[in-house]
């Protein structure tokens, strides 16, 4: 009974210093990297192709803790001031061993396609704050599963700001079958990315018959403005002096319409 | 003079299990408050956003305090049955302490860091070391149970 006492002793001893040990040091462990600025994260780099806006967030991590870092998942899910969720990214890797470093490219895409189905086209014309929840989940020392999130308010820069097409009240006799009217076309590019593409605009009547046709590209650098005076040829037969433009953009960072009326 | 040889004999059983439970209780308030506490400044600078929430360090104290309190008790008396009975006391004081100090094992946390309006959400599932320190516990129970079984057979043997 005595020597059943004491190794119960001893083992309970034994067991109080390691678990001790071993749940201070896994817990000061991730702290030990935030303190030692072993975490680095670069600066975004916005960039778009095929109708998609990535914006990368390199960052490093020198795991110069006591134990392994397993399964890091980062997660961030952007959303509207609605909750409407506008995109959710995720980037994981899979084991930093003790000791060893990591360097990886966390990307945050949106895609237009993603804007239109989900009705948020407000975002390509207006500016609006957007909230970026951020979560970072890993594993110390493959056994203690560990979260830290938090939420950003960011600004949004519509890349079409302000959109506009204004016609002239009075169109003019070109000839003898068309007249020439004059509109001005001006959008703000608030967006991080240079907008370039082709731009079409589509006159209609009030009937919605096309009268008037009119392409050209368009350039605007971000935090720029695109301010074009147009001179379109309209059928005189057709006009009214009423009706809708529609307004067609297309480049690589996808294709955008949107309607304005004229007249009345 | 019967009674003061009575006063003797009894001061002298007394005094070295109140200086022994004095001492050990220092020793387990050096070692179950101080030295976490010197543990956390040094392992957090001062000049760091992070630092020990007032709730833990409350959670700290009443750790100290359960353990403290057990362990001058079980030498207060000792050499009696209530020894071993607060041996057992502890173990399932102490597990229901860890229970509710790790919330059941999930330990959550909000933090602001200063001079922003962020806040940093913590998430940690610690439900092994929950488990861990439960099996500890009962470890403790066990010998508690098993010490005050041997105890009370060693008097039967002696009567």
């Amino acid at each position: 009974m005595r020597q059943s006492i004491r190794a119960l002793g001893w083992a309970s001893k034994i067991l109080w210093i390691a678990t001790t040990v071993f749940m201070v040091t896994s817990l000061y462990s991730p702290l030990k990297l935030i303190l030692e600025r072993q975490i680095d994260i670069g600066s975004p780099q916005p960039s778009f192709s095929n109708g998609t806006m990535t914006v990368s967030i390199p960052f490093f991590i020198n795991n110069t803790g006591f134990y392994d870092i397993s399964d890091l998942n980062v997660t961030t899910s952007t959303t509207d001031c609605n909750s409407t969720l506008i995109s959710t990214s995720t980037t994981s890797v899979q084991n930093i061993p003790r000791g060893g470093s990591v360097n990886e490219t966390h990307a945050i895409s949106v895609s237009i396609d993603d804007i239109i189905s989900k009705n948020l086209t407000y975002l390509l014309l207006h500016d609006a704050a957007i909230i970026l929840d951020v979560s970072v989940g890993l594993r110390i020392a493959h056994l203690i599963p560990l979260r830290v999130s938090t939420s950003v308010d960011m600004s949004w820069g519509a890349p079409f700001y302000n959109a506009s097409i204004r016609i002239a009240d009075f169109p003019e006799p070109y000839n003898s079958t068309h007249y020439s009217i004059t509109a001005w076309s001006s959008f703000e590019n608030h967006s991080p990315f240079d907008v370039n593409g082709t731009l079409r605009l589509e006159i209609f009547n009030e009937r919605e018959e096309i009268i008037g046709l009119w392409i050209d590209q368009v350039s605007a650098p971000s935090g720029g403005e695109y301010s074009e005076k147009v001179i379109i040829y309209v059928r005189l037969s057709k006009f009214s002096g009423t009706g809708e433009v529609l307004a067609y953009f297309e480049g690589p960072l996808g294709s955008v319409e949107w309607r304005f009326t004229y007249g009345g | 003079m019967a009674d003061e040889g009575n006063l003797k004999s009894v001061l002298k059983k007394i005094i070295p299990n109140v200086t022994k439970a004095a001492l050990k209780g220092f020793v387990m308030f050096l070692l179950t408050y101080l030295l976490p506490t010197l543990v956390v400044e040094a392992m957090l600078p001062s000049s760091s956003p992070f630092g020990m929430p007032s709730e833990y360090t409350t959670l700290l104290c009443v750790f100290s305090a359960i353990v403290v309190f057990f362990s001058v008790v079980t030498e207060l008396f000792s050499g009696t049955i209530l020894q071993h009975a607060f041996c057992v006391g502890r173990a399932i004081v102490l597990i229901v302490y860890f229970v509710y100090a790790l919330n059941g094992g999930i330990f959550m946390s909000t933090f602001q860091i200063p001079g922003q309006q962020q806040v940093i959400h913590i998430f940690a599932d610690l439900r092994a070391f929950l488990a861990v320190l439960i099996l500890i516990n009962l470890l403790g129970f066990a010998k508690g149970m098993l010490q005050a079984i041997n105890f009370l057979s060693g008097k039967a043997e002696l009567k």
